[in-house]
Parts: C-alpha cells; structure tokens; sequence
C-alpha cells in the first residue's frame, strides 16, 4: 500500500461527504463530552464478541489478547476526536482494517463493529449533552461523517489484502502451472535422448547407420528442449516493436522458409505485393509463423492452407485459413491465453506471445472455427504505428 | 524370454523417436515389436495381433492413454498395459490404474526397469474366467489383474469354446452350469485343447459334482474346486498369490 496514495483517496472521500474543518472542530467539541463513556464503550465492545462464533472463533490469544485490543481500540477512539486527520491517522486504520483480514475476520464483522460503537458513542452524546440542544445534531453529524470515513478505510484495507491474496493465489497457481508443463515438455525430449542412449550402449551390433540415426533423433530432441526454453525466454522478455515499414507478402515468403510445411499441405497464397504495414519485422515474423505452424498442425492428414492480406479499415488485415482439425467453441474463447494448449506437445505461449504483439502494435486478433472443416485466423494491424504507450515509455526513459 | 514362441509388444507414442526407441530396445533382446503413433492406429494393430504387453504414451494428440487402454481392453483385456508419462503421478494416471493400468513408467524412462517389468508382464499367465454372471467376472478379473495377471472373461459357453480353441490362455475358471451352456464341455474340449492348462472349477451347487459327469473330471484328478459363493480372500490365496505388475 502507498501511504500517499492512500492519503489522496481518503482526501477524495472526505470532500465526497463534505467533511471540513468545521466537522473537525465539532468532533473535537465532542471528546469531553464522551470522555467518561469510553472506558465502558470498550468493555462492552469486548463482551458482546464472545456472543458471535464467526467473530469470536478468531480471537485466540486469550484474557491477554483482549485486554491488547482493548488499549487499542481505547487509543483508536482517543484518536477519532483528537486528530489529525492526517497521513498517520489513514495509515494506522487502514492497519487495523488489514489486520482483520489477516487474521481472517469475515468483512461484515468489522461493519458490524463500527454500527455498535456508532450506536454507543450516539447514546453517550445524547446522554450527557449539556450545550444547546440544537448544536448536538450537527455535532452528531460530524461524528458520524468521520466514522464512515473511518469505515471506509478499513473497507479499503480489505479490498487491498484481498487482492493482494487473490494475486499471490494466481501466482502460486500459474507456477505450478508452468514448472507442470515445462516438466512435460522437457522430459518428453530427455526421455529420447535417454533410450538413445540406451541403444547405443547396449545394443549388440550397432551399425554405422545405427549411430547416425541415434545421434540425428538427439540432435533433433536437444532442438525440441532448447525451443520450450526460447519460447518461455521470449515470453519472458519481449522487446519493445520497433516499427518499420515492413512488406507482408515478403514476411510470409520468409516465414514459409523456416518452416518445415509437410508434403500433404498446399499452400495458397493471395498478398498484394506492394501491402505495405508498420510493425516490427521480426515481431511480425514470429505472429505469422505461429499462425502459420498452427494452421499446419491442425492438418495432419494434409489439406489447404490460404494466407490472404489486404488492406482494412485504416490498416491490414493477413488471415491464415486451414482446412483442418478445427477448434471446439468452448475453446475457442481459451487460444491466446498463456499455457493453454490443445495439443499433445507444446506449452501454450505461441498464441498467447502472438497476441501480446498483436496488442502491443495496437492491432487485433480474431479466431474463426468449425470442427472438421478449419479455422480461420485473421490479425488486423493499423497502418501507424506501434503502441503509443510503448513510444512514450521509450521517450521518458 | 522364454521358449520359441513369439510374443508380441505393441508401443504407442505419437513421438517418432520416443517410439522408434523403446521398439529398437525390446527388440533387441528378442520380442516383436509393433509401433502405432496414434491411439486409432493401436487400435487396429490390437484387433490384428494378440499383444502380450502395450506400452502406452499418456498423451496422445487423438487420445489419452488410459482411454486408449479401455478401448484396447474392450478388444483384448488379457493384454498387459503399460502407460509411460512425462507427467508425474496425476490423477488421469490413477484412474489408469484403477482401470486395470499394469503399471506406470515415468519418462524419461528407466530402461533397465522397463525392460525387467515388460519381461514379468509378458510371462504372468492369461487366465480365462468363464462365468455367465458379468458382475462376478468383472469383480474377479479386477482383483486377478491388481495382483499381477492378465485376465479375460466370457459369458457364454459359444464363445467361451471359441476362445479356448484359441489356446491363447495359460489357466482356465470355469462355472460349472451356465446359463446356456455346460462348463463340463469346456472342460473337457479345454483338455483337449491345451492339456498342460490349471483348470479351476467354480460351482454354485456342490450337488452337481456328485453327478455321473462331474465324477469323470474330477477323475481327471487335474482340476481344483471352489464353491460359491467364494470366500474371495482364501480363494485368491489359495490360487492366485499375488504377483505383483513389476518384479520385485
């Protein structure tokens, strides 16, 4: 938690209810007249919790934990009238708030605590008000503007630590996640290069060609490693696009290049050779060779792959288009996101890399699909530039 | 290995190398060796060839292993399957083995284990339970099979003589009356068939085994005998100790 930030918001809320210095001053009129009350404010408060298991279950340090919390809550009242209302006082109830959290206290409780103290400091000031009877109603007033305040910032620490525990769950959760899958995908090639090694050192006669093959399916294994840990590294570190004016067709021709497209699979092209889009070329490179090898994957017994590009809507379009397996629509919804996969090999970043640099030149992607008969994947980018955000980073850094 | 007979490993890998490997290893130390690169080609390799003992990749891209295995028990539950995963223990695995998974291999794979395990597989005898009760087959068959051997059953005696023609078993239990057949039959054409079979006889009335056919068998002197209802831990003790899926 940023205390000045804290700070700003409590600032915000105080004009949202209109608390001022004259709410203040009425507060502080406030504390001889309650004075006397709040030493048995606070026994009550402290005798009512037994009542409530949800509450009570946890409070577990005993006579001598409950004569702490009474001090402190003696001191948070003391300082509910004194003041200030300053960085100090925000950041000691926003504690408190998250205090309650830790300690695992049901959210409503503490709403429910601060009705029994509004309740009782109310009666305490109707009781022994020895001023005009028209001055206590404001003064009230105040009093209650300040415990809402006061309310909000526990509400506030609750919030906070909920998301905080929310993220650290998801975080726990993703790296169990990712060692699972990475386990998979680098035992898999282990377990190769480990029966090679096997064959050659215990087979009886291993010919010439024997070796070679071994060596060739280890060679070929240690690539298949080294690919799961590119694809997490350029996950990891993604450079910022450095657009350029790159042409799509020319892109797709090298792509195609590096790729291994298998005998069975018809490649068809249709790009103006003069499509021209800003992006990062290596970036791009790595969008539509995803794109590209997914296509392909999805036709094992062979078929048609159409990669099209045009112009559109102020920018480009490039669809990759198979005559494969197709994707489930349940799934569909699922491709970009990070370990999702629906193969039987693979760690499931190619999409999702794919659409962070999509985004990250402002662009979208779409995905089109009917089982058994293809997909379609359609990347539109605009013709400017890459993100304006990224570009202002570099700028101020 | 023993003897002359062939006896058939079928693998299953959608990995060409991971394959090809554990095809070259067993064969070299004398099995024969089939590889399917997809649960639909194991499939139709099973309903070709009787597989003493399937190794079969967890995750496959047409199906999971441990569906695979109880497509391959449907067609030939005396095979021995054996799943290899680069996963560790997880759940879809003890759903294996509570399916009838021999055992599970972790890749990367220990070969010498591997190789001692598929050897136990292949020499444990393939009972033939023949009862025209499923759910009493069902139950046994699960209990032979978590104690180390392989197990397949049939209801009726049609069938049942056509699987003991086969000789594609080792020991034989049998239910005296069924539904619409005599165990005695099967008995005696199981004798015929394979001489050297243990041939276990189960039946719900003892009476019977007084009768002037009942007698003969048992004159055979080569045939054991249990009442129903069985008393399942004595019964199992008694003739089927367990083994266990990989060797000791």
């Amino acid at each position: 938690m940023d205390p000045s930030e804290l700070m700003a918001s409590f600032r915000d809320l105080q004009s949202y209810v209109g608390w001022n210095a004259e709410d203040a001053d009425r507060v502080a009129g406030l504390r001889e007249v309650v004075a006397p009350d709040l030493g048995s404010l606070v026994d009550e408060f402290y005798d009512e919790i037994p009542r409530h298991p949800q509450a009570h279950r946890v409070m577990t340090g005993g006579a001598e934990q409950v004569r702490r919390l009474k001090l402190s809550l003696r001191s948070w009242l003391d300082e509910l009238f004194s003041g200030p209302y300053d960085e100090q006082y925000v950041r000691r109830r926003w504690l408190v708030g998250s205090r309650h959290v830790e300690i695992g206290l049901d959210p409503s409780y503490p709403n429910a605590a601060f009705s029994l103290l509004r309740a009782g400091l109310t009666a305490s000031v109707r009781r022994r008000w020895l001023g005009e009877s028209s001055g206590m109603w404001p003064a009230l007033q105040s009093l209650h503007k300040l415990l809402d305040l006061d309310s909000m910032l526990v509400q506030r620490a609750y919030g906070d630590q909920y998301a905080r525990q929310m993220q650290r769950q998801e975080r726990l959760a993703a790296i169990g996640q990712i060692s699972g899958s990475i386990a998979h995908e680098l035992r898999n090639p282990l377990n190769v290069i480990k029966t090679s090694i096997y064959c050659l050192t215990h087979g009886k006669s291993i010919t010439e060609e024997k070796r070679s093959e071994h060596l060739q399916r280890m060679d070929r294994q240690v690539d298949v490693a080294n690919g799961v840990i590119s694809a997490l590294s350029d996950f990891a570190r993604l450079p910022t696009p450095s657009p350029d004016s790159v042409a799509v067709d020319q892109v797709v021709t090298e792509v195609l290049e590096t790729l291994t497209i298998p005998a069975g699979v018809v490649v068809v092209r249709d790009i103006a050779r003069d499509l021209v889009v800003a992006a990062d070329r290596q970036q791009l490179a790595i969008v539509l060779s995803n794109l590209v090898r997914n296509g392909v994957e999805a036709m094992p017994h062979g078929g048609k792959l159409a990669i099209s590009g045009r112009a559109d809507a102020g920018g480009v379009s490039v669809s990759v288009i198979d005559t494969g397996v197709g994707i489930k629509p349940d799934r569909l919804g699922r491709l970009t996101e990070p370990l999702y996969t629906t193969k039987a090999r693979g760690i499931g970043l190619g999409l999702a890399i794919t659409r962070v640099i999509v985004e990250r030149h402002r662009g979208t992607i779409r995905f089109s699909s009917e089982v058994d008969v293809g997909t379609e994947a359609t990347v539109w980018m605009p013709s400017g530039a890459a993100d304006a955000q990224d570009e202002n980073q570099r700028r101020t850094e | 290995m023993s003897n002359g007979e062939e006896v058939w490993v079928l693998v299953v890998d959608d990995d060409r190398d991971a394959g090809g490997n554990l095809a070259e290893i067993l064969s070299e130390v004398g099995y024969s060796v089939d590889v399917a690169l997809s649960g639909e080609q194991a499939l139709q390799l099973v309903r070709e060839r009787v597989y003493r003992v399937a190794l079969v990749d967890l995750k496959m891209p047409d199906q999971d292993g441990v569906s695979l295995y109880e497509s391959i028990k449907e067609c030939r539950p005396e095979t021995a399957c054996i799943l290899t995963t680069a996963f560790g223990r997880s759940a879809r695995v003890e759903e294996g083995l509570s399916a009838g998974v021999w055992c599970v291999f972790a890749k990367p794979i220990d070969v010498g284990r591997l190789l001692a395990a598929v050897e136990h597989a292949t020499q444990q005898p393939t009972t033939l339970i023949v009862d025209d009760d499923k759910d009493f087959c069902d139950n046994l068959s699960q209990m032979l099979r978590q104690r180390g051997y392989r197990v397949r059953h049939v209801q009726d005696e049609h069938l049942a003589a056509e699987r003991i023609d086969t000789g594609e078993y080792e020991r034989l239990v049998v239910d005296l009356r069924l539904k619409n057949g005599d165990g005695r039959k099967l008995i005696e054409r199981a004798r015929r068939i394979r001489p050297n079979s243990q041939i276990l006889l189960v039946t719900g009335y003892a009476e019977e085994l007084a009768e002037e056919g009942s007698r003969r068998l048992l004159n055979g002197g080569v045939v054991e005998i249990e009442t129903k209802p069985l008393q399942i831990e004595r019964f199992l003790q008694r003739h089927f100790p367990a083994m266990g899926t990989e060797q000791p």
